[in-house]
């Protein structure tokens, strides 16, 4: 059989959530929220990442987890570059860590959605590409979830939960074929 | 917070296809990872979907920092069937290299942390002893409840 690609564990950009960038941050959250919350109740599965569409409808951006997370770090302790590979052991810096999170929470829930996201075209898989391929390109930019590209433009996104399925079902199947 | 004993684990003997066993059964749960602990129950590590996946890139990748354009195709079920015999405790994040926040400590901590390492969820220790783990999706409803 042969091998799939990317395009085959996609999912299509009509499917999924998506924000405006002019939305605000607290309006993306409650947002991811709610997938969260359908996605543990086994309602559906839910997304744990929603795209942000320009004022055309084009997709500019994507926002998770980690966007949010890094919004409100203390702004001092950011790093120099949206993604980059964790130097281990990380260090716990010596500072007085008391206070802000709620000021800070609110403050940043006022922000606009694209003054936050990651810009799509950071890190990108084509549809045709093999899966070893966005393994690689998660593993390395540290990133969940990635744009797939065709011709220049965004058709879908692939998740690491598609990927880590992918590598379940395979040994699966071979538990099953073993004798 | 959820305490250790409610946690979702796998044991450091267990092979990596035990583990996306659990792994899959518990994201399917919305948890975004799983507690690993020695045979003798004590947490050891934590397992994540981009652990395993990493475990079953092509070594070439992992080991030569490679930067020329790569031939991907043929590696994914090969890799993947190779990776199934590995042992989780080769391929966990070792607790002792991650950096544990205390009950008592400010979010703002824990949310540097989690940034920091990159991973979906912390120990939480009282001195020495882990006692819990804090997910990221704990961290979000934080925040919503903060903005709410």
């Amino acid at each position: 059989m042969p091998e799939k690609k990317v395009r085959d564990l996609m999912i299509p950009i009509s499917q999924y959530s998506t924000v405006s960038t002019e939305d605000t941050v607290a309006e993306a959250i409650a947002l991811l929220r709610k997938s969260v919350r359908r996605y543990e109740t086994g309602e559906c599965e839910g997304h744990r990442a929603v795209l942000v569409v320009d004022r055309e409808g084009k997709p500019v951006g994507i926002l998770t987890y980690r966007e949010l997370i890094r919004a409100i770090e203390p702004w001092f302790l950011y790093p120099p570059k949206l993604e980059e590979r964790i130097s281990w052991p990380v260090d716990v810096p010596e500072i007085p860590w008391e206070g802000f999170f709620t000021e800070r929470t609110r403050a940043e829930a006022r922000r606009k959605v694209g003054e936050i996201m990651r810009p799509i075209n950071l890190v990108t898989v084509e549809a045709d590409a093999p899966l070893m391929k966005a393994v690689h390109l998660m593993v390395e930019h540290n990133v969940g979830t990635l744009p797939v590209m065709e011709d220049g433009r965004v058709v879908g996104v692939v998740r690491i939960s598609e990927l880590f399925a992918e590598v379940a079902d395979t040994l699966h199947a071979q538990a099953v074929a073993a004798p | 917070m959820r305490p250790v004993e409610t946690c979702p684990a796998v044991s450091t003997d267990d092979t990596l296809e035990t583990a996306v066993a659990v792994l899959r059964a518990a994201g399917a749960r919305g948890e975004p990872a799983v507690l690993v602990l020695t045979p003798d129950r004590r947490p050891a590590g934590i397992l994540t979907l981009d652990g395993i996946l990493h475990a079953f890139e092509p070594d070439f990748v992992e080991t030569t920092g490679w930067r020329l354009p790569v031939v991907w195709s043929g590696f994914f079920g090969d890799k993947c069937r190779e990776g199934a015999r590995r042992r989780v405790a080769d391929v966990m994040r070792a607790l002792d290299s991650v950096p544990a926040v205390d009950p008592g400590d400010p979010l703002p901590k824990a949310v540097h942390l989690m940034r920091a390492t990159g991973l979906p969820l912390l120990p939480v220790a009282r001195g020495e002893r882990i006692i819990g783990m804090l997910r990221i999706n704990d961290m979000l409803a934080a925040i919503e409840q903060a903005i709410s």
